[in-house]
């Protein structure tokens, strides 16, 4: 087509025009929270809010452990048993599992270089269907409802609201998986992603391949329009095995993601095996895959108790692979680190307690004596201490990760103090929250010495509720205090402390919008920043 | 008239089949909902042996034409995929709206089917049957709702044969409700 008329020239609108345009309004405070789509906003939330639960929710377990220290006079017998049947639930899906996520929505797209994560809006639903999820099941719980309450109804509300939760955090991880592999920058292969969004694709494909069989279960009892005792005698066993082995470890997979990044960046150095480390990530995701063993029976066959053994290799093997960087020297004594070490020491614990509980298995269970326990009918034993290990672990990893990545999260970073501080109280805590039940079921001690070590339990799950508000209490302080984003002050604060060689550390303290002021340096390696700063270059070939 | 200038940022590259990953991975986690429930389905199934299904009869013609209607409904939706690919626009309307119509065929012989099974939910068959094939009714209206988006983000110039993800994301969601139907009816139709 010819152009046969010269385009009018573009005049400056008037005066009068401008004045009869509508005047778009800022939005409000609570308006840019409720519609956000920004990863750094949501993160932040899913952070606080999951952090907040998670504090009430291990206190929780430690009431209801303290009225089987008490012999029962504690509680009212059927509070307790609800507390018993319904802590389970909310420490993994109302705290563990929407803690990691929300680290890794905030960290993971500025991980892989990218502007935003994929689906934004899908995440922010993610974030409210899980935040009603939760109201909704604590509104059951506290109305006589959930898995062994009186009310009818409350207990189905309890009953959706469980699936409410998986859904939302099903959302979630969809996003954060879409966003490692759709939006990586150029050069930037699956190998050479960072350990923490690595390990996020396997725990992701974990969790899509376990949380959607619970979510079936809870489906079929829903439409049978189960009466409170079809849920708690029906339902709930049959839903039990999300929180054993080997289940129970797709929340501990993001630690180890968190513990190799950490331990890279500490140590201001290049991981030389880095396709071995994500390798190992990848078999020990491989080996928490459970869906298989949802009939008591099946837990009682020889690839279950393989599974219980191998895992603990797998978890060896990532905590000596992760430690290579720091081996060479040149390591800094970090709150992250030192959490990070806590993390994976409270998941090798797990790990022995779930490899003698499946050799115990084996030879018709003639080898040794031993009470596996579970949150059903058996009660305390090796399952719900293994239990408590992988969400003490998981604590200590979300610490980990809050802290490590403090400076990208919040302007100026967390402080190190409440760092150091919350270390010890999460690894003595978490260990006392589930040895006490590991040593209840390997010694099968009398009524005293169950009591006792139920005391321990329920003492160690208050230092593991101390912890969570530790770093609540850091996060709120930081936030309180933070500065804004300044170029200068950012700069700064990265040659202070941003010894990371991945694409996170390239960001302003917090990231402005878009993460990424400026071009994406080329990726040629799994630390790009290293490559750009002429860091640990020696080592390069080596990789 | 006014030169574009020098400086203008080249456009954004289209992202890595953002789209593309997002249904594989809802898929997945729709497949695997869809499966356990199959899976449950032939459990209940074994456990009531004696009694399963002794009151009402399933017949064969309707799941056969479902599944004749959704496998026709994946040639049609490749066709459209085939057609977007090749800016072929008002083929790839025509496909799309062929796949709907079939897809809104099997809905409506899924709810006939209902009829004509008569199963109550009282029934130790129900729950589970119900469970079973209302799922994967959910999940071909899921399909068909993700095709109308993107035949409306289609027309809108959306999608194109530079960036064909949205129809190819509805096609690959449409093929997975196929497969689940295919395990659905064998499972729950011809192992009766």
């Amino acid at each position: 087509m010819a152009l046969t008329e010269t385009r009018p020239d573009i005049t400056e609108p008037s005066a009068a025009a401008e004045s009869e345009a509508p005047v778009r309004t800022e939005p409000t405070a609570v308006e840019k929270v409720l519609g956000t789509g920004d990863h750094k906003s949501i993160g932040r939330i899913f952070i606080g809010a999951s952090l907040l639960f998670l504090l009430t929710d291990v206190f929780l377990a430690a009431l209801v452990n303290f009225h089987i220290a008490a012999d029962g006079d504690l509680l009212e017998a059927t509070v307790a048993n609800r507390l018993w049947l319904n802590h389970p639930i909310a420490l993994l899906l109302c705290g563990a599992l929407p803690l990691l996520l929300g680290l890794a929505i905030y960290i993971v797209p500025l991980q892989v270089g990218a502007p935003t994560i994929a689906f934004p809006r899908a995440a922010a639903m993610s974030l409210w269907g899980w935040l009603a999820g939760t109201v909704l099941f604590s509104i059951a719980l506290a109305a006589k409802g959930s898995y062994g309450g009186s009310s009818d109804s409350m207990t189905r509300l309890g009953h959706v609201s469980f699936g409410l939760l998986m859904v939302a955090l099903l959302v979630g991880v969809v996003c954060v998986m879409t966003t490692v592999l759709s939006l990586r920058p150029a050069g930037m292969t699956v190998g050479e992603v960072p350990f923490f969004s690595f390990s996020m694709l396997v725990a992701g494909t974990l969790w899509l391949l376990s949380l959607p069989a619970v979510l079936s279960l809870i489906t079929l009892w829903q439409i049978r329009r189960p009466t409170t005792s079809d849920l708690e005698a029906g339902a709930y066993p049959a839903l039990e095995w999300l929180f054993r082995q080997p289940t129970v470890y797709i929340a501990a997979i993001p630690l180890l993601g968190i513990f190799a990044d950490v331990c890279s960046a500490s140590a201001g150095r290049r991981q030389r095996n880095y396709a071995a480390v994500q390798a190992l990530i990848g078999t020990f995701g491989l080996f928490s895959f459970g869906a298989w063993v949802q009939a008591p029976a099946a837990r009682e066959t020889l690839p279950a108790v393989f599974f219980a053994v191998a895992i603990v290799i797998a978890i060896l093997g990532v905590f000596g692979g992760s430690l290579e960087p720091a081996r060479r020297g040149g390591l800094t004594i970090t709150p992250g680190l030192v959490l990070a070490v806590c993390s994976i020491l409270l998941l090798l614990l797990a790990g022995v307690a779930g490899a003698v509980q499946g050799i115990a298995t084996t030879g018709d269970g003639e080898l040794f004596d031993l009470v596996v326990g579970g949150f059903g009918a058996p009660g305390p034993g090796v399952a719900v201490g293994q239990f408590y290990l992988v969400i003490a672990a998981a604590v200590a990893g979300g610490l980990a990760g809050l802290f490590h990545w403090g400076s990208r999260i919040v302007g100026g970073g967390l402080s190190s103090g409440a760092g150091f501080a919350v270390a010890p109280l999460v690894l003595i805590g978490g260990a006392a929250f589930g040895l006490g039940h590991v040593i209840l079921g390997i010694a099968t001690p009398d009524a005293s010495g169950v009591k006792v070590l139920a005391g321990v339990s329920g003492a160690g799950a208050l230092g593991v509720s101390a912890a969570a508000l530790g770093g609540l209490a850091a996060l709120g302080l930081a936030v309180f205090t933070a500065r804004s984003t300044d170029p200068a002050e950012a700069e700064a604060d990265d040659e202070d402390g941003a010894p990371g060689g991945t694409l996170e550390w390239l960001t302003a303290s917090p990231p402005v919008a878009g993460n990424f002021a400026g071009d994406l340096p080329t990726i040629e390696s799994p630390y790009p920043l290293f490559d750009l700063n002429g860091v640990d270059t020696d080592d390069q070939g080596a990789e | 008239m006014s030169l574009i200038p020098a400086t203008l940022p080249a456009p954004t590259l289209p992202r890595r089949r953002q789209l593309l990953f997002g249904t594989v991975f809802a898929a997945a986690g729709v497949a695997l909902f869809q499966l356990s429930l199959v899976g449950s389905y032939l459990a209940e199934r074994s456990a009531n042996k004696a009694v399963w299904l002794t009151e009402n009869t399933i017949p064969l013609t309707q799941p056969n034409m479902q599944l004749a209607s959704l496998v026709l409904g994946s040639i049609f939706i490749q066709w459209a995929v085939w057609a977007i690919a090749r800016d072929q626009r008002s083929q790839a309307y025509v496909a799309l709206g062929c796949t709907l119509l079939v897809g809104a065929a099997f809905l409506s012989q899924t709810t006939f089917l209902w009829s004509e099974v008569g199963l109550r939910m009282a029934q130790v068959e129900g729950p589970t049957f119900y469970a079973t094939t209302g799922t994967h009714f959910a999940i071909v209206a899921a399909a068909m709702i993700m095709i109308v988006l993107m035949g409306i983000r289609t027309l809108g110039g959306q999608f194109s044969s530079r960036l064909p993800d949205g129809v190819s994301a509805a096609a690959i969601f449409w093929h997975v409700s196929v497969a689940l139907y295919a395990v659905v009816w064998l499972a729950v139709y011809i192992m009766k």
